[in-house]
């Protein structure tokens, strides 16, 4: 007779204990602190926080793209499928990351080299991560621009990026992205700067391709209704650490973390009838300049002495299956979501 | 009789010429053709559109920061358009603008005291002390401490140089603020502090707004009446909650599903209407209907005549073939022609 096994899904990307210290003009500061989470194969995972939280310097830790000298990154454990990060030279690691982790980023008119055709930059990948010869690297980058939706992929091979508007920009950065067929994509604020029906025609394309290939996104981005459509799971980041990590179902019908909650109802609802727009009172803390404790309570309406007192800085707690949160009193607060 | 409205736009013209070069002849671009509108005190008028249909040139064309080729702007009763020296300097003080990037609209090496008093300087004579005082009054209505005069911008967060561009805008009494993204590129929760100083402003001093953004779920909450461009023309307007609730124009319909609602339930059972390709080139528009191309109803008539405004039932007018000829809508929303 067979045992039943719980199923656990294969793990794609590992990280634990991420820190991240970068040089100010006041020295050293912490902006990643502790982060610590897995994507599974063929997942989508959201990492979402305001601007300062870490969420961005969190991947570009990940990819080994953080200035060497101006920073420090130190993990206990970076794992690709079978690749240990931390352990990897330079060389190595461009070459995981042309093959295992593509970036995408928000602004597709800088990430693209305005002297070279866009079909060169997408066959440079090509010839550099797959040794494909010329003709072969023209015939594949033709192909990748078909898919990505680029309409009459032959001479829009030989344009250059000035030649395509942003929509069109951000799909030659997916082609460039899928080139070598990744085991994880980090898509940082991939919509931000395009239109709305712009966004929905790339987030849709990038929901069919993971479809097809099976890898694993990475999702960055601010903006909850984005985080709605296409993430399975999702990390809220507060002041460097993550305050919280639920499945996305979760996460918006019942938060457990007052900034979550905060931030679910400063987002103003199409689908309602309009209300009075709610905000978080204050700014988010200057890089470092935490506060003792709990980081949010400065902003918490439900801070009580024990949140502010110094060495209680809360732990992320469990909250349910799946669920944890970094709150003191999580277990007293009923918090409300969105329906 | 209606009382005349504070500022009347009447079929706005804007066109660039793009240099001709000596091997290609440019056409010149039409960026806004035709657009009329009308502002009542204390109303707030939200532009949307995708980039590039114009809205920012509508607003840079009210204010003369580019010259129209046609139409007329009266502002209490004078055109704006016939003026010029003195007088356009005298006018411009009742309509002043905010733009999206407070981090490259104030001077970096100016104490932020001076930058904010500085349309003081332009059109009023006033003693350093008595400048002074106004700076101060403006700092307290925009919720700044009088004591952050005495400093640089690069001391202040996004949210903060936004309200002192707003101090600065409202320094001399306008009647009407144009806000080009003026939120567009601040934290949700920023956002909505700065969105809420807007509305205090207009309570206290019945400050009028024309509002152009991209996001419409925010132009939806600020707005009493919209309107939306495409290529350069309003193609629909009216109150705020009958263009979000009934959206009488495909390409309103469109716009508005293409908008994620941060709600993971409501978002999986939504219908989306994804248009194809990017908006057309302003300086190629399509005949017949700008829409046209895009349009998921078209019909043979729209690919030769262009339509004419109708009335909408509820308010407002809609420039849509849909509604005079084929099913004959006759002002109801667009979504009745699948019913």
């Amino acid at each position: 007779m067979q045992s039943i096994q719980p199923v656990t899904p294969a793990i794609t990307l590992d990280v634990q204990d991420l820190v991240v210290d970068v040089l100010t003009e006041h020295g050293w500061a912490t902006v990643v602190d502790g982060v610590s989470f897995t994507v599974a194969t063929g997942e989508t995972l959201g990492i979402v926080g305001e601007s300062g939280s870490g969420k961005s310097v969190t991947c570009l830790a990940i990819a080994g793209l953080m200035p060497p000298r101006q920073s420090r990154v130190g993990a206990t454990a970076l794992r690709l499928l079978e690749h240990d990060l931390t352990s990897l030279s330079r060389s190595e690691m461009s070459d995981v990351r042309g093959r295992k982790i593509a970036m995408i980023f928000q602004e597709p008119m800088t990430s693209l080299n305005p002297a070279f055709t866009v079909g060169d930059q997408i066959a440079e990948v090509l010839r550099r991560h797959e040794g494909c010869s010329r003709r072969d690297s023209k015939q594949r980058a033709t192909a990748l621009l078909d898919r990505v939706g680029v309409p009459d992929p032959a001479r829009r091979f030989t344009q250059y990026p000035f030649e395509f508007s942003g929509g069109m920009r951000q799909r030659v950065m997916i082609a460039i992205a899928l080139a070598c067929r990744p085991d994880v994509i980090i898509a940082d604020e991939p919509t931000t700067a395009l239109d709305v029906t712009v966004q929905a025609q790339i987030v849709e394309l990038l929901r069919e391709l993971q479809r097809e290939q099976g890898m694993s996104v990475i999702f960055i981005t601010h903006d909850l209704g984005v985080v709605a459509d296409v993430c399975d799971r999702v990390l809220v980041m507060y002041a460097g650490q993550i305050v919280e990590e639920a499945s996305i179902d979760d996460i918006f019908e019942s938060p457990e973390h007052p900034y979550t909650e905060g931030l679910l109802a400063s987002v103003p609802r199409m689908d309602l009838p309009s209300s009075e727009l709610v905000s978080i009172p204050g700014q988010p803390p200057r890089v470092g300049a935490m506060p003792a404790g709990c980081r949010f309570h400065p902003r918490c309406s439900y801070r009580r002495d024990e949140c502010v007192a110094a060495g209680t800085s809360p732990a992320l707690e469990w909250a349910g299956p799946g669920h944890v949160t970094r709150c003191l009193r999580h277990h007293e607060l009923t918090l409300e979501g969105t329906t | 009789m209606t009382a005349e409205p504070l500022l009347d736009v009447r079929d706005l013209h804007v066109s660039f010429s793009p240099r001709t070069s000596m091997f290609r002849r440019h056409r010149p671009v039409r960026a806004v053709d035709g657009v009329s509108f009308a502002l009542d005190r204390g109303e707030t008028l939200g532009l949307v559109g995708e980039s590039g249909c114009g809205k920012s040139t509508t607003a840079r064309g009210i204010t003369r920061l580019v010259e129209p080729s046609a139409g007329s702007v009266t502002l209490e009763g004078v055109d704006l358009l016939g003026l010029s020296g003195a007088q356009l300097r005298a006018a411009r003080r009742r309509i002043q603008l905010v733009f999206q990037d407070p981090y490259s609209s104030l001077d970096p090496s100016m104490l932020v005291r001076d930058s904010v008093g500085e349309p003081l300087d332009v059109h009023y004579r006033l003693g350093r002390a008595e400048k002074y005082d106004r700076v101060a009054e403006l700092f307290r209505r925009v919720g700044l401490p009088a004591d952050y005069m005495l400093r640089y911008p690069h001391e202040f967060s996004g949210g903060q140089r936004q309200r002192l561009t707003i101090a600065r805008a409202i320094a001399c009494d306008p009647k009407i603020l144009v806000c080009d993204e003026a939120v567009s590129a601040l934290d949700v929760s920023t956002q909505n502090q700065i969105i809420g100083l807007l509305e205090e402003l207009s309570e206290q001093s019945g400050l009028t707004y024309l509002f152009i953004a991209h996001d419409l779920s925010v132009v939806r909450h600020i707005s009493d009446r919209v309107a939306v461009m495409y290529l350069g023309q309003i193609v629909e307007h009216g109150d705020a909650a009958r263009v979000f609730g009934a959206p009488a124009h495909p390409y309103t319909e469109a716009l508005l599903s293409a908008v994620p609602i941060p709600s993971p339930a409501t978002q999986r059972g939504r219908e989306r209407i994804v248009l194809t390709g990017d908006p057309p080139d302003p300086s190629h528009i399509p005949p017949g209907c700008r829409f046209h191309t895009r349009c998921p109803y078209v019909m043979d008539i729209c690919r030769t005549v262009a339509p004419l405004p109708s009335p909408v039932v509820g308010s407002g007018e809609v420039a849509c073939h849909l509604h005079t000829t084929g099913p004959q809508l006759d002002g109801v929303a667009v979504r009745e022609v699948n019913a």
